[in-house]
């Protein structure tokens, strides 16, 4: 898996792209170009190229930053702590809330209650986040001063805002599969025998909440890398100086090897965050096991 | 969308029970009304927006909604842009390049995963491997991030847009598509098929994709929402939609340093998109519904209780 990511990197930014162009604003001249590509190992055929772009990646750094002289690699990973801390807390805030919201919508299939988290999770899905973000910039921030607009620093008052902004698309994916796992659950003939025998209510919804479980912890797991990514949006928008706004700096600056050391940490990300929760629900789930 | 065979008798005309269908559903036929009038605003802007979206008026810059216009005539109802250019016209605009990305994306993307997904799962077999490998290696990446790397490198633009959206969108219809036809491939019709000699061809294109249509189409439309927030995000970055053409993610990037004093600037592009991916996600919603035999009847007959999943097993992917 790897090994195709980077290839596909280098395949994009080398093959289809040119670059000593991506590294030069738009007016450079030829002799600027020939002197960055002279500076940089960038002469010569692709295989050349492929030899510099492992060798770059064989070192770990994946090359020097053009715009902090710093290796990629080392200031991708300062920013790493950062967004996680982001993701985390958005996490923190949407799992607990959409589980609320998704059984106590199955608790009282089509009530008032119901109608209300149906649609308004399907606003969560539908908001585009950097707006949200911008909104809740002008209620919060602008309007009342309660909170930061923006920036990274210590204390809720920075970090709520994107957390919340982050959080409406996975609340709002949750909630609607809670809802469904428990209306599955309680359908089912154990919640019907617990009824018949005279469970109490309550005793019955933490039973069908136990087995709901495992659908909906998959798809928190699915959720965490989609709050990742939709990291890079919101990060934009409150500056928080995570490895979004990390990528959108480095394609400002057409700082290349940033860039590529950038798209690989996600990348990786990605896959490490795919195979726990994998890995999460063959444990959760005693019907289906490894062996 | 009944699911179709070879020798099925005619189906009873559908379509008119549909429509009360939808008619009965206030909900959903909000949401299809709304669609319907965006998409009415994409292909005929000039005729439904006010003003010219790109004339712009340096002694009209950012000024609130219902502002009287300088040559008379209606005034600007949702207010004026950074360059004086009013926002309302540019919304109406912009609604061809949002819907554009939408559609066109989507059918591409629908097309090649559709093909793909089938003749994967209809073959088997080495194609199988080859088509299933690259689908969960582009799924398990961001595919925002992809699209951005992509779009740095080759440039924005709305065929750029479309092209990467389609490139990384794709591996979901073929999933979804290889893992229905594993099991029509089961079914009789195929079998029948096969006996009687059909090509191989005859049977993916007569027997196979008829049957995936309607989830297909349930997808498609959940996959319109999502493609439309995709490009607002990718031109609010400015990696999109080029200015001065009027995109509605661009509008909010433009107004964002305006956000202490000019709220209407971004406020409004906002709600246009969460309308627009809204009725979408309703319409999807009601779509998979009706395309569920399970609970089609109900639908369509009018009973008061509908089945209580009916509106949500899953939601939007």
């Amino acid at each position: 898996m790897l090994a195709v990511v980077l290839v596909v990197i280098f395949v994009i930014s080398n093959l289809i792209g040119d670059p000593v162009a991506l590294m030069l604003p738009t007016e450079a001249t030829a002799a600027q170009r020939e002197e960055l590509a002279e500076s940089l190992g960038l002469t010569g055929s692709w295989w050349d190229r492929l030899g510099a772009y492992l060798e770059r990646v064989a070192s770990g750094t994946f090359g020097q930053s053009l715009w902090q002289d710093v290796p990629a690699m080392q200031l991708v990973l300062g920013r790493l702590p950062v967004t996680f801390y982001l993701a985390g807390v958005a996490f923190l805030i949407s799992v607990p809330t959409a589980v609320l919201m998704g059984s106590i919508a199955a608790f009282k299939p089509r009530s008032l209650i119901d109608r209300f988290v149906n649609v308004s999770s399907l606003g969560g899905v539908s908001t585009v986040d950097f707006w949200a973000g911008l909104m809740l910039i002008m209620i919060f921030s602008v309007g009342l001063g309660w909170t930061r607009t923006g920036g990274f620093g210590p204390g809720l008052a920075y970090v709520i805002l994107p957390a919340l902004t982050l959080s409406f698309r996975a609340i709002g994916r949750i909630a609607q599969l809670t809802r469904s796992a428990m209306l599955d659950e309680y359908s089912k003939p154990y919640v019907r025998m617990a009824r018949a025998k005279g469970m109490p209510e309550h005793r019955i919804f933490f039973h069908a909440l136990k087995n709901a479980a495992i659908p909906v912890v998959t798809l928190s797991g699915d959720e965490f890398n989609h709050l990742l990514n939709g990291a890079i949006v919101v990060e934009v928008v409150f500056a928080w100086p995570g490895i979004g706004l990390l990528l959108l700096q480095a394609i400002e600056r057409r700082d290349l090897f940033l860039i590529e050391a950038t798209i690989a940490v996600i990348a990786v990300l990605a896959i490490v965050v795919n195979l726990i929760v994998d890995l999460l629900y063959t444990s959760l789930n005693p019907k289906i096991s490894y062996r | 969308m009944e699911p179709r065979t070879e020798d099925a008798p005619a189906p009873i005309p559908a379509w008119r029970r549909y429509l009360v269908a939808i008619w009965r559903d206030k909900l959903t036929l909000f949401a299809l009304l709304l669609l319907i009038f965006f998409i009415l605003a994409a292909l005929f802007p000039g005729l439904i927006a006010p003003k010219d979206p790109l004339s712009q008026s340096l002694s009209l810059r950012n000024e609130p909604p219902m502002t009287p216009a300088a040559d008379g005539g209606l005034p600007h109802l949702f207010g004026t842009d950074p360059l004086g250019r009013d926002v309302l016209s540019r919304l109406i605009h912009g609604a061809r390049v949002s819907l554009s990305v939408g559609f066109a994306g989507v059918i591409v993307s629908g097309v090649i995963g559709v093909l793909l997904g089938v003749t994967a799962g209809y073959l088997r077999g080495w194609t199988d491997d080859l088509v299933m490998r690259t689908v969960d290696l582009t799924m398990g990446l961001p595919f925002l991030v992809l699209a951005i790397f992509v779009l740095h490198v080759i440039g924005g633009g709305l065929t750029n847009i479309v092209l990467i959206l389609a490139l990384v969108r794709w591996p979901l219809y073929a999933r979804v598509s290889r893992g229905l036809t594993l099991a029509l491939a089961e079914t009789s019709i195929v079998e029948a098929a096969r006996s009687l000699g059909c090509s191989q061809r005859r049977i993916i294109f007569r027997h196979l994709l008829p049957n995936l249509m309607s989830p297909m189409l349930v997808l498609a439309t959940l996959e319109l929402a999502r493609l439309i927030l995709a490009e607002a995000s990718l031109s609010f970055l400015g990696l999109g939609i080029q200015p001065p053409e009027p995109s509605w993610g661009l509008m909010i990037s433009d107004g964002r340093p305006y956000i202490r004093t000019s709220w209407w600037v971004i406020t409004f592009p906002g709600i246009f998109i969460l309308l627009t991916a809204l009725s979408a996600n309703l319409l999807a919603t009601w779509l998979r519904a009706v395309s569920d035999p399970a609970q089609r009847w109900r639908w369509l007959t009018g009973q008061k209780r509908r089945s209580s999943g009916a509106a949500d097993d899953g939601g939007p992917a």
